[in-house]
């Protein structure tokens, strides 16, 4: 097990199932983690989605380049699979819109939802670029580099979206406190 | 609050919520049973236009047959080798065949 991620891909694209399990294996957690941030929590869509990322990462393995990270390479396919699950999704809009439609009423009643606003329920309020920059920023431990390269966003844009993130989020966070 | 502290507090935030499993291995049997049939579908697909451009290829020809039946014909009498030329290729490929056995003989004994 001391191969590294690039190594079984180069092994996995050369044809090998097995190194490709091992790839699974390693960042099947890392991918729905990710997926769940982005999904607000939807265990089921993002584990749905998660399995599309890794049949389409096996599917193009062929064009994973060694030079960047396989970590990122697969963050960036899940987050594609994510974007365009909501562009094609009318259900999973609507769902979204009911998610924040209800974070909202949790704001507009936090003494009586205090229970319920979790990191998911908030991260609901954020746009997907802010979601998917602090899901790895923050969740998966990235630098904002590792994070612009995986969600193909230049750097400076990947900080904005992660200090104005934070700054919604603790908003909302210290909203329910008082 | 100073901008590490924000870090700091995000970072326990994200930490404390739940994640994933580590090593969920129905999972990964069910991601790799699609990525099985992923493999097959594309193989049966690659063999299906495989199959289909001999049809398509075979039907254009098809109404050439006797043309191109008599084209080879003209042109295997035509450039058919000679005697000499024969007993070349066949003295190359004896040589060829001792030479191989010769070295198989040499990496069996060590």
């Amino acid at each position: 097990m001391s191969d590294t991620d690039e190594a079984l891909a180069r092994e996995a694209k050369r044809g090998s199932s097995h190194a490709f399990e091992t790839l699974v294996r390693r960042n099947q957690s890392l991918v729905r983690g990710f997926l769940r941030r982005l999904c607000s929590g939807d265990a089921a869509l993002a584990d749905d989605l998660a399995q599309e990322t890794f049949v389409m990462a096996w599917r193009r393995i062929g064009a994973f380049e060694a030079k960047g990270s396989f970590k990122g390479w697969l963050c960036r396919i899940a987050y594609t699979q994510f974007l365009q699950n909501r562009r094609s999704s009318k259900a999973s809009q609507r769902r979204e819109d009911a998610v924040m439609a209800e974070a909202a009423t949790v704001q507009d009643d936090r003494a009586a939802n205090e229970a319920r606003l979790d990191l998911d329920r908030v991260m609901a309020v954020l746009s997907p670029e802010q979601r998917a920059a602090m899901a790895l920023c923050y969740g998966e431990g990235m630098s904002h580099a590792e994070a612009a390269e995986a969600l193909g966003l230049p750097l400076g844009t990947v900080k904005s979206h992660v200090v104005r993130g934070r700054a919604k989020v603790l908003a909302e966070f210290q909203g329910a406190a008082a | 609050m100073t901008e590490e502290s924000e870090d700091a507090r995000m970072r326990a935030l994200f930490g404390e919520s739940p994640r994933p499993p580590m090593g969920d291995d129905e999972f990964v049997r069910s991601v790799m049973t699609r990525v099985h049939e992923v493999r097959t579908s594309d193989k049966v697909r690659r063999n299906a236009l495989a199959i289909g451009v001999v049809a398509v290829a075979g039907a254009i020809l098809w109404p050439f047959k006797s043309a191109l039946g008599t084209a080879l014909a003209l042109s295997a009498v035509r450039f058919a080798p000679d005697l000499p030329m024969l007993s070349g290729g066949a003295t190359a490929l004896l040589i060829a065949a001792a030479a191989s056995v010769a070295a198989l003989a040499y990496a069996e004994r060590g």
